[in-house]
């Protein structure tokens, strides 16, 4: 699977990011979220909101306090079951709070160990496979 | 000794620069807002997420990707 990175306005030039368009499945509905691919980021972080908006029960799970892109958040973990495009996969999510971020952020723990992903910054695109093993 | 290869400094196709000017514009407008998009279309924007997702589930449009367009695209997205 091929995608083009996502372009967003910025000043003075505007900024390709390379990001996915992720399902992300909870007891209420399915949301399809825009996540930046981290190849930086351990874990999968999501805003606390989306949590909230599918119909995950986070409450009684432990919290943890983290630092990420210079704020202090608080984060609570739980599995979700995720899609892009034809694959789909069950993996830890943190659901952050607050979420000051534009998007989601897939890392290692949560997305690259399932796919080989090519990016070519040049071309402004991603390759996604699954792995088979 | 392994030969070193001395790599071009590499050209996006103008053709990519186009598509990713095109997509930007799409997005301006919505600067600091969150969006619902579905292809090159926004489909709704606001000051919430959750105000979007409200407006999905009633439009039966819950396959628009949702996110927010960030006021610096730089700064924003620099998570680790």
């Amino acid at each position: 699977m091929q995608v083009a990175f996502k372009s967003l306005p910025g000043s003075p030039s505007d900024v390709p990011r390379p990001t996915v368009s992720i399902n992300a499945d909870g007891p209420l509905v399915r949301l399809n979220l825009l996540a930046l691919v981290d190849t930086g980021a351990l874990f999968n972080r999501f805003g606390r909101w989306i949590a909230d908006e599918i119909g995950i029960d986070l409450s009684g799970l432990p919290v943890e306090r983290i630092g990420l892109g210079g704020y202090a958040l608080e984060s609570v973990t739980t599995t979700v079951a995720l899609t892009i495009g034809d694959f789909t996969w069950e993996a830890p999510v943190g659901f952050c709070d607050p979420w000051p971020f534009a998007y989601q952020v897939v890392g290692q723990e949560g997305f690259f160990r399932w796919f080989t992903v090519t990016i070519d910054a040049s071309d402004q695109t991603l390759a996604i496979e699954p792995n088979d093993r | 000794m392994a030969r070193i290869v001395h790599l071009r400094t590499p050209v996006t196709p103008p053709e990519i620069l186009e598509r990713s000017r095109r997509s930007a514009d799409i997005l301006r407008p919505y600067i600091g807002k969150y969006v619902a998009q579905r292809d090159e279309t926004v489909l709704v924007a606001a000051d919430t997420p959750g105000e979007v997702v409200r407006w999905l589930r009633a439009n039966d449009a819950l396959d628009a990707v949702v996110f927010m367009v960030p006021v610096d695209p730089i700064t924003a997205t620099s998570v680790a």
